[in-house]
């Protein structure tokens, strides 16, 4: 899930899904869809392999327009403000975080990571259970809660780390 | 550095530090067969733009779940990424 790309059918439109039976002929038909990229891919060069695709098969008719394209980023495991990240979130929620070195999901990091070339640590405070993006999200008490604490507490020991605050304590 | 929080803690409710991202490219596709919908006692002649749209998303990723667009898993210096 984490090192491959993907490709998902977001949504389709087409003919008639009313009630009970009505005997059509759609003259068009739409989907969306969504491919994600792994490093060292760019939406360019894939758009040009998926319209070198529909060429090969016959479909160069085909309308595409190009809704969004952004790149993929990964920030290394050794990184100096990775360890500093996990230092930090181990004090505040009292256990070793779980660190995922990428996810499935796409994201605007590659701002920061390519453009600004810094590092990008991503550090979730909703529950699994969240439901996000789909009805009824949701952000638990205790997320919130460590949320606010383990975002003061990264303010505090980056002042401290570059030697903004004297004492480190804010 | 850059921080910022979205998605979620692990599922036994261990804090978690994410990483990567992936990157992504957004499609719309429209198939057009005909100026205009029309009674499907005609399907029999003329082409249906719902079994074309099923036919083109058909050959972009095979049963076994693999992602069929070619050299996708192929990087831009042309070696394989796997």
């Amino acid at each position: 899930m984490a090192f491959e790309p993907t490709c998902n059918i977001a949504g389709i439109v087409l003919g008639y899904t009313g009630k009970g039976s009505k005997t059509v002929l759609p003259a068009e038909a739409r989907a969306k869809i969504d491919i994600r990229l792994v490093p060292d891919q760019t939406p360019g060069d894939i758009l040009e392999k998926f319209l070198d695709h529909l060429r090969k098969h016959g479909f160069d008719d085909v309308e595409v327009r190009h809704e969004q394209g952004f790149l993929p980023s990964r920030t290394p495991v050794t990184d100096p403000y990775v360890t500093l990240a996990r230092t930090v979130v181990t004090e505040v929620w009292g256990q070793e975080p779980v660190i995922h070195p990428g996810t499935g999901g796409a994201g605007p990091n590659y701002v920061f990571t390519g453009h600004l070339r810094v590092p990008c640590v991503v550090i979730p405070f909703a529950a699994a259970d969240q439901a996000n993006h789909a009805l009824d999200e949701s952000l638990d008490l205790r997320g919130f809660e460590l949320g606010v604490a383990t975002s003061a507490a990264m303010i505090r020991r980056l002042g401290a780390y570059w030697g903004l605050l004297s004492d480190g304590q804010g | 550095m850059a921080i910022f929080s979205d998605s979620h803690y692990h599922e036994s409710g261990r804090p978690a530090l994410i990483l990567g991202l992936k990157g992504m490219l957004y499609l719309e596709l429209t198939v057009r067969e005909l100026a205009g919908d029309c009674h499907s006692m005609k399907a029999a002649a003329l082409p249906g733009a719902a079994w074309r749209l099923v036919a083109l998303l058909s050959m972009l990723k095979g049963e076994d779940g693999v992602v069929k667009i070619e050299k996708l898993l192929v990087n831009r210096s042309g070696t394989d990424y796997y």
